[in-house]
């Protein structure tokens, strides 16, 4: 008798197994799952699956989550009332005081994003399923900046219960945190309860695969279902076959070619060269787009300025903004009417990721007489480089990267190029903006627009980069498992995360 | 045995012939690094997209790589960056190591002798990537950062050479008689001492080419020495087998290519030790 | 002997503080910045400083230094800036994955070596001989790393029939894990292999010529009895010497083998905490390969007075 039990079991057990869903994710790797604290994508990944936010965005407009319905009370307050009967993953009920230790928690503001939150001064509750959030500038932008995942609700638990959120977590969403081998695996399961969309997919194994050609290999052999970052020369051949497909998830950023106006002593024959319009102009006309955006993949939209289409702000009328296109001859031209015309060398420095692009630029400006070396180094060699006022700027001339904003906003990305603010690879001081950007977040939304428009026209007028591509996050997936990943619903977040929930399988 | 006998000999024979084919080849690698530049059919940092991860053709002997450069006159650039590399980092190995060989050797034989001798034998074996790897964090990630890291790693074997030799012959009748005839110490030491070094150093020496080449490769594929675009067999590979799922083919040039030359060293090193050994003896 | 063993042993824990004390004055001066390569430039005013003062690495460098040694002391192995962990937490699996890779490769080494060595030398100048002699040369001649990525091209790519790369631990499924473990400890040994074969045919050829075996042939005793028994003790001895001075090399290459399989061991731990910067980490790590580098002698020596006790112990 005893037999026949365990032999059901063991047949219930593989029964189970042949019809539970379970989805398969391969991403690089995973820092920690706290959502203040880690600056890694692949853990927003995780944590948007666990944590709920009080607001979410989706197809551009702000919907509600665990927050029903939020107003403003006044320029600085800002009332949110909250979701009724929602469960944590431990039993608990979700209420303000879980809110209030959320936004508390982020103080001092000084790991991961949670900066971002600072124009928060207190977060009052009212009562169980109301909260007045206090701020210390006027913010019109909080609501979108609610939606974010860095803002997802954590709950508050009692002193012996506490977990430690940065490999542990309990939350809201759609999916419970079952378990996580630093290094390995991260496994995740339906939360049957969820509130809102329950998802069909029953678990979720994230693994960590920090090279780029192993993952892929996994995804073509059946391992995993959905890779992140599909390596680019790779894209084309994944494309084409009838299994899988590559979706470029749009970022709300631009890949840019950053001219250093400081200038540096490892200029020649001059030390600031590209304070010459002429010369920023000639380069950015001198640059080979079609070939930068084909290695880096192919997918990503060609964009001229700090702003993408993706972002408020963005010009509604694109032909007041200048378009700058591969022309060899015009560069020429621009480069003969130069201070220089004869050409110059320079440094160009680039992240590891864009390797492979800094040396197509580098044979690019080639043509036009530009001697460029090329200096590939990691962010923690190139942001002191660029920071210590000691050598500020003094380093190299140009600099390739991208910077994309968390929101859908554009102060973030403007600012780098912009304004005296922070580390600048454009060195480029223009107090002007400074005032803007310190108080444009407290006008109206509407009276913000047209200083992004202006802001963005300004930019490429003046060339102070050139800016290339928008920024993609490639998504390997396999037809065969997985029904639509381009569903609009899906990208809710801001940046380009999908939430699993909403993923259909076939 | 008779048997035993004539496979000696032929052995003997055999491996003669080897070391030519390697004194060859080298010779051929030689030639190709110093002459190379010239010979190059194509501009080794132009990249031309529209042609790229191309196999071996009538254009491309070698074929193309990731963007559209000619894989034939990397190689050939590759050999004199090698070629130049082993040169500098062996300059700095023997000249220091010779320098600090000389002095121990001429050290009396007391306890800080030996304590010397015995931090410099562990310092032989000490897993040089480890060190290397450090080196070139402090210094920079750069080839000439990882030329000084490869050229302090075969410090202690010369140090170790020259420390032998001077140790061993120092006290030899001739060189006290010369002492005694009033010869300086300089004289002696370049004159009568030295010569002696000759064979285990050009042995060591032809050695030292063939790891300093692994060395070059192993640290440019790490990402630590030679930087892009610079057509360095070791960086080259690290490229290709980056793309290894689309164009497998990109990692067999270099990598022949450090073979055949590292093979011909040892080969050499090999005919070398043959030669020089009735001398030692 | 066991007062040998124990002036070996405060002679290696002595070295390796050393060492530490050496790289942990040269961090110092390492260019780069962990914050900032944690943060990416994504950071607010303030966030610098305060994630420098959470790390520690505000205060002045003996006061650093102190808290590190005395948490060395008490088993703390420090705190990684990257990976927001303690480093303990980190090491373990780490280690355990790299003595995997490490203690197979010499395995194989000796597996394969001795029986090639012996067959090359009792066959001298045949072809099996000529054969072994050609692939201890290539052996030799080749960079670890390349040997991986040819047989990843070979096996994985073309054949596809084992995994490129990654790691399976043998309590999960014992089928997956060897699959995962054939190449890169092949790599590895091959690295090792010509060497092995090269002492134990000279050897054996010298052993070979003695009189003992002629005596032993006009006995009449098996070629079997011969070779493996009366040999090979002395070409036991020979090899652990070898591979004991190789060890070092052994560690280099698998580090770069890590890095091609991307094997979670200490060698790409070693690598991504260069890469970020990640200075209490990289301290800890110098600190392990010092001390397996100096045990490792030690054993290789104290093997070697056991075996051979003709051996003076100093």
């Amino acid at each position: 008798m005893k037999k026949l039990t365990l032999v059901l079991i063991y047949c219930g057990i593989i029964v189970n197994g042949l019809y539970a869903n379970n989805l398969n994710i391969g991403v690089q790797s995973f820092q920690n799952i706290d959502p203040i604290v880690t600056t890694g994508t692949d853990d927003y990944h995780v944590i948007s699956s666990i944590y709920d936010t009080l607001i979410i965005l989706e197809n551009g407009a702000l919907l509600p989550q665990l927050a029903t319905n939020w107003e403003w009370l006044s320029e600085k307050e800002l009332r949110v009332q909250l979701r009724k009967g929602v469960k944590w993953h431990n039993g608990k009920l979700f209420s303000a005081e879980d809110v209030k230790y959320t936004f508390d928690r982020m103080k001092p503001y000084k790991t991961g994003y949670s900066w971002f939150y600072k124009a928060i001064e207190n977060t009052t509750i009212i009562n169980n399923h109301e909260i007045v959030f206090r701020l210390n500038n006027p913010d019109s932008q909080l609501p979108w900046s609610l939606a974010s995942v860095v803002a997802s609700i954590v709950p508050k638990l009692s002193e012996s219960d506490q977990i430690d959120f940065k490999n542990n977590a309990i939350g809201t969403g759609p999916f419970k945190f079952i378990e996580w081998n630093i290094g390995e695996k991260l496994i995740l399961s339906k939360n049957s309860d969820y509130w809102g969309k329950v998802s069909e997919i029953d678990s979720v194994t994230f693994k960590p695969v920090a090279d780029q050609n192993a993952r892929l290999l996994s995804l073509r052999s059946g391992e995993l279902d959905i890779i992140r970052q599909v390596s680019p020369d790779s894209i084309p051949q994944l494309r084409k076959s009838s299994d899988f497909d590559v979706y470029p998830a749009l970022r709300h950023g631009s890949m840019q070619l950053a001219f250093n106006f400081n200038g540096g002593k490892w200029n020649k024959p001059v030390e600031d060269p590209f304070k010459d319009i002429m010369i920023r102009k000639a380069i950015s006309f001198a640059l080979n787009y079609a070939e930068l955006i084909a290695v880096s993949g192919g997918l990503s939209p060609r964009v001229y300025g700090p702003l993408t289409p993706t972002l408020k702000g963005y010009p509604k009328d694109e032909r007041t903004v200048e378009r700058y296109d591969y022309n060899l001859e015009l560069a020429k031209g621009f480069m003969s009417l130069s201070s220089l015309p004869n050409g110059f060398s320079t440094v160009l420095m680039s992240p590891p990721e864009y390797e492979r692009e800094a040396v197509l630029v580098k044979e690019h400006l080639k043509e036009i007489s530009i001697n460029v070396e090329l200096k590939v180094l990691d962010w923690g060699a190139i942001i002191p480089l660029a920071r210590d006022p000691k050598v500020r700027g003094t380093e190299f001339g140009m600099f390739y990267y991208g910077r994309s904003s968390l929101t859908p906003f554009p102060p973030g990305v403007l600012q780098k190029n912009l304004s005296t603010y922070g580390w600048k690879p454009n060195m480029f001081f223009d107090v002007g903006f400074d005032r803007l950007f310190g108080d444009v977040k407290t006008l109206p939304i509407e009276e913000q627009m047209p200083i992004y428009a202006a802001a963005h026209t300004y930019a490429v007028d003046r060339r102070i980069s050139a800016w290339i591509y928008q920024w993609s996050t490639s998504y390997g997936y396999s037809k065969n498992k997985i029904d639509n990943f381009e569903s609009n619903e899906v990208w809710a977040l801001f940046l380009d995360m999908f939430r699993i929930n909403y993923i259909k399988l076939k | 045995m008779n048997n035993n006998f004539l496979n000696n000999l032929q052995k003997g024979f055999l491996k003669r012939k080897l070391s030519l084919i390697g004194l060859l080849i080298f010779s051929i690698f030689i030639f190709l690094g110093i002459f190379g530049p010239l010979l190059i059919p194509y501009d080794p940092y132009k990249t031309e997209y529209s042609n790229r991860y191309q196999l071996p053709n009538n254009n491309n002997i070698f074929g193309t790589d990731w963007a559209g450069r000619d894989v034939f006159s990397r190689v050939l650039v590759g050999a004199g960056i090698t070629l130049k590399i082993s040169i500098m980092a062996l300059c700095i190995g023997s000249i220091i190591g010779g320098i600090i060989g000389i002095l121990i050797g001429y050290m009396k034989n007391n306890i800080l002798k030996m304590l010397v001798i015995q931090f410099n034998d562990i310092l032989l074996t000490f897993p040089f990537l480890v060190l290397a790897i450090l080196i070139t964090a402090l210094l920079g990630s750069n080839l000439n950062n990882a030329i000084i890291a490869i050229g302090i790693s075969r410090i202690p074997r010369y140090v170790r050479i020259f420390c032998l030799v001077v140790n061993s012959e120092k006290n030899k009748k001739y060189i006290i008689s010369a002492t005694s005839l009033g010869a300086s110490k300089i004289r002696i030491l370049f004159y009568h001492i030295l010569p002696n070094i000759l064979p285990i150093f050009l042995v060591n020496t032809v050695l030292f080419f063939a790891l300093t080449i692994i060395a070059e490769a192993t640290l440019s594929f790490i990402g630590i020495g030679a930087q892009p675009p610079m057509p360095s067999w070791g960086l080259m590979i690290r490229q290709a087998s980056e793309n290894m799922l689309v164009y497998p083919f990109g990692v067999i040039p270099p990598s022949i290519a450090i073979l055949l030359v590292v093979l011909s060293a040892n080969l050499m090193a090999d005919g070398l030790r043959e030669f020089m050994d009735p001398k030692l003896r | 002997m066991i007062r040998y063993i124990l002036i070996r042993v405060t002679g290696c824990i002595i070295t390796s503080f050393v060492v530490v004390t050496i790289v942990f004055l040269i961090m110092q001066y390492l260019p780069g910045d962990p914050v900032h390569y944690l943060l990416r430039g994504y950071e607010s005013e303030g966030q610098v400083e305060a994630l420098r003062k959470e790390f520690n690495l505000d205060k002045p460098l003996y006061n650093q230094y102190y808290i590190w040694i005395k948490g060395l002391l008490n088993g703390n192995l420090g705190f990684s800036i990257f990976y927001q962990k303690e480093i303990s937490s980190i090491f373990i699996p780490r280690f355990i994955a790299t003595i995997e890779l490490i203690s197979l490769s010499l395995f194989l080494s000796i597996i394969l070596g001795i029986p090639l060595g012996i067959i090359s030398a009792v066959r001298v100048g045949s072809f099996e001989d000529g054969l072994t002699g050609i692939i201890s040369l290539i052996g030799v001649s080749t960079p670890v790393f390349v040997f991986g990525v040819i047989l990843q091209i070979i096996f994985c790519i073309y054949l596809n029939i084992l995994p490129t790369i990654g790691r399976v631990s043998i309590f999960e499924n014992i089928f997956d894990s060897i699959k995962h473990l054939i190449l890169p400890v092949f790599s590895i040994s091959l690295g090792l292999l010509p060497y092995v074969i090269r002492n134990v045919r000279s050897e054996m050829l010298e052993v070979l010529k003695n009189d003992y075996i002629r005596t032993g042939w006009a006995k009449g005793l098996s070629p079997f009895k011969i070779y493996y028994k009366h040999a090979l003790r002395n070409s036991l001895v020979g090899t652990i010497a070898v591979l004991g001075i190789n060890f070092g090399m052994l560690l280099g290459g698998s580090v770069v083998t890590e890095l091609v399989f991307q094997w979670p061991g200490l060698g790409t731990l070693f690598i991504q905490a260069l890469m970020s910067h990640d200075y209490q980490l990289i301290q800890v790590l110098v600190l392990v390969y010092a001390l397996m580098f100096t045990l490792v002698n030690l054993i290789v020596d104290v093997i070697y007075s056991i075996i051979d006790p003709r051996i003076a112990l100093e």
